[in-house]
């Protein structure tokens, strides 16, 4: 009931054309009437605590790092190496796009921040490219959803807090399925090149391929000073992230001297208006969320969950199809929340192995930013690259349906989680 | 009426830009102190979340006045004549009703934040609810313009004002 | 008796399991019990009404009802909070009982209705020990240039600075990541939470400091209060009471369980000795003048004169 009007109010407000974030917000107030405690404090309130949050300034941070490297001629160079080395391939900026978020999934934990950097640095550059923009944006919002996967994931520590799991046992049970998930990306990458003719480079010499390493060297510490801040313990996901901005400014203004004060002030301001509509949609989804919870959907969902529990595999499926749905209206982090805690108890009761039904839950939750309502990391691509939705949307789809494919694999063979963590172990 | 509009997109303009910065460094300047120094900054936090609530709700309303927050167009985009201006104020009207929510919910809880303050600036909370309150009215202001403009048969003009 | 039917939305920060969770459905049984279920509370843990900053301000608003939360975030509304964060201020639990629920605790409590509160009852989150990578913290001096984790918060900063450790604020939401990666070097909160947000896969020593004691508050929107009748705040407070009672035992033998726990996850713990803890109170002179100076000298006083009754007295 609470999702069927949720779902109606959203789309009834978005067809009849109301940006998205407004739509949200009518939604969450068409569910306070529905539950019969109507405050418009509650709505302004949520929509604060939405952005009004330190974690999420890494957001801004990487789409700042992003347009600096974009404007400051760091991207650039990035791109004329890959372009050296692999431009020969049909598609190979595609090929760029699955290696960099493999790299940049390994240095953060946040799909969001990751999404933003992604789009940022290559969306423009493939556009350049006249690669279609939909199956761009699929792509790059599909390889941004790796981030939580592979380790360090924000989604997985709080999944472990919320339900008692091993987070490092977490952490390693993300490593194969993460390499998994690039590999099949490339499959699907590969179809689409054939099927698109996309412009092919000259294969580079050697010496050319040099010279392209030696002029990108400073941009490719970028990646380096992140892992290595990260993993030398030198500072925090969200330091890092700004500490990837202001290297970027040194590298950009003091070596590279591509950006002068104006252009500089102009990144500025094209870093906060990017960041603006991003989050607040962002705050909007945060109202909505709040009456769902409040709507009691949990409770609802564990009674009805009770004789699936004899068969592992058929229990996995529901609650995988359930949380695709779910994922679809709800955000990832007030899903793990939300839901985790009456979902981990049921898996045990049925048997299945915590740390594989905790991976599992994350993986099926970071689909849902793939899926349209409330498609967080989409948001984040279509906002960045100031796309619509429509082609995003349908460039997604070949890689969700990989996805899915992957998932189902996940759910009938669990060893393809659990069999490299016994090795790790 | 126009140099008005300019005027007001470049001053907020420039406000968004010495948020982003003010964050930079609060957050950045946290980083160098506990390595040069070994030690923190205490409002390093707060104030950067601060600057984060006022840079968004300055950005949304920018983005706003540019009609550029994201939305499905697949109906609207194949209507024309008197239905495409029906939707159009249907829309118009459902997005009022939000902001006026919005507003009264945001004016409610910038009174109680007058007397309460944040743990490690003092600063009252009420300075965070006010970034949600100058949105709301602002977009208010900004939908009403467009309104008028399109009531009068003219296209909306982008980035008119902010 | 006069009840009507109500809906309470009473919100906290931890889960449903926790001993936050378990003292928050008690009370809403005994809520339901006394007013013949005419008066439901809806229990909503995992800060899914938001942080305790956002609850408190729809509190105050009239937005929602209940919520229990810490008394350090309250100091922003009402400062005399501040008392409660005073190192070393017990020395064991029952010194906390007795002055909380005594009438300075109700003195500091019924600073809030000015604020738009009512504060209930103090339950107990825990005396605040300490974890660190480096070495056993066995003496002040072990406590230098020890890179420590401190909450957003003055006291807590200029306290462990003057102990002579680095003290670094960050957020709760970061430390994990920040211990792990070696970020920061150790960090201070009770048993329950070291061991409920797996901090010993990540810190080696523990130090049982009892550097401060860390109450929780319950409260209600007085906006809501005020227009209950006579029994249904009386119903109210009987059933905060209950919970409080139920609330602290629960929680006394889960840090217990806790520490045998942390013990055998191979953490290495020992004791600060009663009188490295009195160098530690003396060294903090400083930070207790400014706390008196903050909360008022008559409160400051009011309070020792409570601890040294109860001293006294055992
Ligand atoms: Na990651
Ligand atoms: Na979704």
């Amino acid at each position: 009931m609470t999702v069927a009007l949720f779902l109606m109010v959203l789309f009834a407000a978005m067809t009849v054309g109301v940006p998205i974030a407004f739509a949200l917000m009518l939604t969450a107030l068409a569910l306070m009437v529905h539950l019969d405690f109507f405050d418009a404090q509650l709505l302004a309130q949520n929509v604060q605590a939405g952005f009004d949050s330190f974690p999420l300034l890494a957001v801004p941070f990487f789409i700042l790092a992003g347009e600096l490297m974009n404007a400051g001629g760091l991207s650039r160079r990035i791109i004329d190496l890959a372009r050296s080395m692999v431009g020969h391939i049909p598609g190979g900026l595609g090929y760029v796009a699955i290696a960099a978020s493999l790299m940049l999934a390994s240095m953060s934990g946040s799909a969001i921040a990751d999404t933003a950097a992604l789009a940022t640095l290559l969306l423009p550059m493939m556009r350049k490219q006249n690669y279609p923009d939909g199956s761009s944006a699929g792509l790059i919002a599909s390889g941004g959803i790796i981030a939580p996967i592979v380790p360090p994931s924000m989604p997985m520590v709080i999944y472990g807090v919320t339900t008692n799991t091993s987070i490092s046992k977490l952490f390693l049970a993300g490593i194969v399925p993460g390499i998994l998930m690039a590999v099949s990306l490339v499959l699907v990458w590969r179809g689409i090149a054939r099927k698109v003719q996309l412009p092919v480079a000259d294969k580079s010499s050697w010496s050319e391929r040099r010279q392209q390493l030696a002029a990108s060297v400073w941009a490719l510490m970028l990646p380096v000073i992140i892992i290595g801040g990260l993993r030398f313990g030198i500072f925090t996901p969200t330091e890092a992230a700004v500490v990837a901005a202001v290297y970027a400014l040194l590298v950009a203004t003091l070596v590279y001297r591509e950006l002068n004060a104006q252009r500089l002030y102009r990144v500025l301001v094209d870093a906060a208006r990017t960041t603006g509509v991003v989050m607040f949609l962002c705050g909007a989804a945060t109202a909505a969320s709040y009456m769902v919870t409040l709507a009691d959907l949990p409770s609802q969902l564990a009674e009805s969950m009770g004789p699936l529990l004899q068969s592992p595999i058929l229990f996995m499926a529901v609650v995988c199809v359930f949380l695709l749905a779910v994922g679809m209206v709800m955000d990832l982090t007030p899903t793990i929340l939300i839901l985790a805690p009456v979902l981990a108890p049921l898996a045990a009761k049925a048997g299945i192995d915590p740390v594989y039904f905790g991976f599992v839950f994350i993986f099926v939750g970071c689909l849902g930013l793939l899926t349209p309502p409330v498609g967080t990391v989409l948001n984040v691509v279509a906002g960045v690259g100031r796309l619509r939705m429509e082609p995003v949307i349908k460039g997604v789809l070949p890689f969700l349906a990989v996805y899915v494919a992957m998932l189902a694999l996940l759910i009938v063979f669990p060893s393809i989680v659990l069999g490299p963590l016994k090795l790790m172990f | 009426m126009k140099w008005l509009g300019t005027a007001l997109r470049h001053l907020v303009e420039g406000l968004m830009a010495l948020c982003l910065v003010g964050m930079v460094l609060a957050v950045f300047g946290n980083v160098v102190l506990r390595y040069v120094w070994g030690t923190g900054w205490v409002v390093s936090e707060e104030l950067s979340r601060l600057l984060f609530v006022w840079l968004v709700c300055l950005a949304a309303t920018l983005a706003f006045g540019e009609d550029k927050h994201l939305g499905f167009d697949l109906v609207t985009a194949r209507l024309v004549g008197w239905r495409a201006a029906l939707l159009r104020w249907l829309s118009r009207v459902l997005i009022a009703l939000a902001l006026y929510y919005l507003i009264t919910g945001a004016w409610a809880q910038a009174v109680v934040g007058m007397d309460s303050r944040s743990p490690v600036m003092n600063y009252p909370l009420a300075l965070a609810a006010g970034g949600v309150l100058v949105m709301g009215v602002s977009m208010a202001v900004l939908l009403v313009l467009q309104a008028w403009a399109d009531w009068r048969g003219q296209a909306p003009a982008e980035g008119d004002a902010a | 008796q006069d009840i009507k039917p109500r809906m309470i939305r009473f919100g906290y920060g931890l889960n449903e399991q926790s001993n936050q969770g378990r003292a928050v459905k008690l009370f809403a049984q005994e809520v339901e019990k006394a007013s013949g279920g005419k008066m439901k509370v809806r229990a909503i843990g995992a800060a899914a009404l938001g942080s305790d900053v956002q609850m408190q301000q729809a509190l105050i608003g009239g937005a929602q009802e209940m919520m229990v939360g810490s008394t350090a975030t309250l100091v922003g509304i009402t400062k005399e909070m501040a008392i409660w964060d005073t190192p070393f201020l017990f020395n064991n639990v029952q010194e906390a009982d007795a002055v909380l629920d005594g009438p300075v605790g109700q003195k500091v409590m019924d600073k809030l209705q000015e604020k738009g509160l009512v504060g209930l009852v103090y339950w107990e989150n825990g005396f605040r020990n300490l974890t660190n990578n480096k070495q056993p913290v066995a003496k002040l001096e072990d406590l230098n240039g020890i890179k420590l984790r401190v909450m957003q918060n003055n006291v807590f900063i200029d306290s462990f600075k003057t102990l002579g450790a680095n003290a670094v604020p960050l957020p709760f939401s970061e430390l994990f990541t920040a211990l792990e990666t070696k970020t920061v070097d150790g960090q201070e909160n009770p048993y329950n939470t070291i061991l409920s947000s797996k901090f010993y896969e990540v810190q080696k020593y523990l130090t049982v400091t009892n550097h401060v004691y860390s109450p929780w508050i319950v409260t209600v929107s007085k906006k809501w209060w005020d227009g209950l009748s006579k029994d249904e705040q009386k119903i109210l407070m009987d059933a905060a009471r209950k919970s409080r009672d139920f609330e602290r035992q629960d929680t006394r033998a889960e840090a217990a369980k806790a520490l045998a726990d942390l013990k055998a996850k191979g953490m290495q713990v020992n004791e600060l000795s009663p009188a490295e803890a009195n160098r530690m109170r003396e060294k903090l002179g400083a930070i207790n003048a400014s706390i008196s100076a903050n909360v008022g000298e008559g409160l400051w006083k009011d309070v020792q004169a409570e601890v040294a009754k109860v001293r006294a007295g055992k």
